[in-house]
């Protein structure tokens, strides 16, 4: 189609501006805004404290399930999400705090395309499933909030910290890891975040050589154990970690130490038997080091 | 009396000359023996761990034949698959006949557990400790029973007061309405709770895997006094099933035996509920196979039969379940259903 002379002098121009104005828009702060997220939501203990350990102060962090106690203090008054299963945080709720970034992980993962629709970049694989992928997450969330340097520096301390902690280990117990699920003995199995702790902190998981029903993902790290089997495997020391706030495990302890089916398990003879009152067994922690020093202290003794 | 009014409209088409009917129930009730003997012999000897067959004889009959088999493996017989094995045979045994009870009283062949409101206030029941105390974990067994006979009563009192009552219609309603609410509360126990829910679809998928004796201990006397009801139940129902007319002209209150019949198949129900979780499949299939195996819906026939073919049923899907994926365990109630509904529908489709 032919255009009138004026139209065709005038298109180079117009292209030009377009053309400029695209390369403004490009480098204006708002596409830096894109790049570098500014308002931060971080559902997850672990991607909360590297956060807060980073410099960087979410707009919001989810009420952690077993106590605040395992969020640092640096995120005191920061706004606190609900969480409800399976899609993580109330979506009004979210959008509200107008965050450009979310910090989640697989176990809400059901959650992700809800939340992506409304605009908010989500990272569901930055919470730590086994100890040895820590440094990792650190590194890329670092990268993500723009801040690559302290992320690499934060990575290295943390690794080293928890390579350290397992230095000078003089005994290995054989350890049952499970979840306090009424009478189900439900074991975390190897490749699991606790499983990787327990070996780390010198302890001999019983369950390593079972192999889990579900192929993949976070089902792949539990199993429904017989109580036979944990008979058979006599382990030394029994961890549970149960459901329920820290008040209710005192009496949760108690059921577990006096549960006939371990009652001839070595643990329940030497009243080796331990219920923790945080979670820090299931889920990852910014601090692996540290966690792995209790574990030696308090309940494998080694 | 004659049993010859006693056909159902359940399984009614499977009327048959009456000897070789009999021989039939003969052979129903020998094949079904053979079966649960044999269920409960692999129900003792395979597990997750390998027991020696000489060391589960010497742990059984240790007393008679002077033989001490390994601590270990005695441990793992007697406190472990002894109970798990007897835990089958009661809960499979009790929910047939819950079953049995319900369809003979109500006349309906859709009845079961789940009809009087008994499934959804056991598992209320057990919600209540799971995820709103889980401190009283000790608890959960008997707040099963004591929820799912609280829902059975509340449908009984809806059901036998003001107008029109004891009536089958208003009965099964009030049964969906009462179990309605108690699923309700189940759910938004389950909502408010989310981090404790694994532990609650543990319980509903249905596992064998109890405490001990100790469980068992405790719920027994419910479970026998609902059998010794059930057995008491059998002719009465038998009259029933002519008609209420006729049952009330023969000296039988067609009101107080479905009364009894209820309270008789709550007490098991809840009491399976609180030994095993939910196995509703048991209850409301168990009895219809009976019938189409036999061949006939007497009473005195379908209801110990039923109780066989559960306990059968039951420990079969228990052995598979715990062996299957040693040393993990499967819930066995998928796996009984996994087990049940192939043959159940293979019947449905000889006799319908």
């Amino acid at each position: 189609m032919l255009l009138p002379p004026l139209a065709r002098r005038l298109l180079a121009p117009l292209l030009l501006a377009v053309a400029l104005a695209a390369i403004a828009i490009a480098g204006a702060p708002g596409a830096a805004h894109a790049a570098t997220p500014e308002r931060v939501v971080a559902i997850t203990p672990f991607t909360a404290n590297i956060l807060a350990q980073l410099g960087v102060r979410p707009v919001a962090v989810a009420s952690p399930a077993a106590g605040e106690q395992g969020l640092s203090s640096a995120l005191n008054g920061v706004a606190r999400l609900k969480l409800s299963h399976p899609n993580g945080p109330n979506l009004e709720q979210l959008v509200a705090l107008r965050p450009d970034a979310l910090f989640s992980s697989p176990t809400w993962r059901a959650g992700t395309p809800r939340i992506q629709r409304l605009g908010i970049k989500v990272y569901d694989s930055l919470d730590p499933q086994r100890l040895g992928t820590v440094p990792i997450a650190i590194t890329k969330i670092a990268s993500i909030v723009g801040k690559g340097p302290q992320g690499t520096a934060l990575a290295t301390r943390v690794q080293a910290g928890y390579r350290g902690a397992q230095k000078d280990i003089t005994r290995h117990p054989r350890v049952l890891l499970a979840m306090g699920l009424a009478q189900y003995t439900l074991a975390i199995l190897r490749n699991s975040w606790g499983g990787d702790i327990i070996t780390a902190a010198g302890g001999n998981l019983v369950t390593k050589e079972i192999k889990p029903i579900a192929g993949s993902g976070q089902d792949a790290v539990v199993g429904n154990l017989s109580n036979e089997a944990v008979v058979r495997m006599n382990p030394d020391v029994i961890i549970v970690v149960p459901h329920g706030s820290p008040s209710d495990v005192p009496t949760i302890a108690k059921y577990y130490r006096k549960f006939a089916p371990w009652r001839t398990t070595k643990a329940a003879r030497t009243g080796q038997i331990y219920v923790p009152t945080d979670d820090l067994l299931l889920q990852a922690t910014s601090d692996p080091a540290a966690l792995i020093r209790k574990v030696r202290s308090q309940y494998l003794h080694n | 009396m004659s049993f010859a009014a006693t056909e159902r409209p359940v399984g009614a088409g499977l009327h048959a000359p009456a000897p070789r009917v009999s021989a039939r129930r003969i052979a129903v009730v020998a094949v079904l023996s053979i079966a649960l003997l044999a269920a409960v012999a692999a129900s003792l000897a395979l597990g997750s761990v390998k027991v020696p067959l000489n060391s589960v004889l010497d742990s059984l009959c240790g007393w008679l034949t002077g033989h001490h088999p390994p601590p270990i493996d005695r441990e793992i017989i007697l406190q472990l698959r002894l109970p798990r094995t007897l835990t089958a045979l009661v809960v499979g045994a009790a929910l047939g006949v819950a079953g049995a009870l319900l369809q003979g009283s109500l006349g309906n062949p859709l009845a079961s557990p789940d009809v009087i409101g008994v499934t959804g206030g056991a598992a209320f029941g057990a919600m209540v400790v799971i995820l709103l105390s889980p401190a009283s974990v000790a608890l959960l067994p008997l707040s099963a029973l004591a929820f799912g006979l609280l829902a059975a009563a509340l449908v009984a009192m809806l059901s036998w007061t003001g107008r029109n009552a004891g009536g089958v219609g208003r009965l099964i309603l009030s049964g969906i309405a009462v179990g309605s609410i108690f699923t309700a509360g189940t759910s938004m126990l389950m909502a408010v709770y989310p981090s404790r829910a694994p532990s609650a679809v543990m319980w509903l998928a249905g596992s064998l895997q109890t405490e001990g004796w100790g469980t068992i201990r405790n719920v027994a006397p419910y479970l026998g006094g609902g059998f010794l009801l059930a057995i008491g139940l059998m002719r009465p129902l038998n009259r029933l099933a002519l008609g209420d007319e006729v049952a009330a002209s023969l000296g039988t209150s067609p009101r107080v035996v479905r009364l009894a019949a209820i309270g008789a198949a709550a007490i098991l129900a809840s009491g399976s509920a609180a030994l095993a979780g939910l196995l509703g499949f048991l209850g409301i299939v168990v009895p219809h196979t009976v019938r189409l195996l036999g061949g006939t819906s007497n009473n005195t026939f379908v209801v110990p039969v039923s109780a066989l073919a559960g306990a059968t049923l039951l420990t079969i899907g228990d052995v598979v379940a715990r062996t299957v994926k040693a040393p993990l365990e499967l819930p066995v109630g998928p796996m009984m259903v996994a087990i049940g509904v192939p043959l159940f529908l293979w019947l449905l489709r000889k006799a319908v």
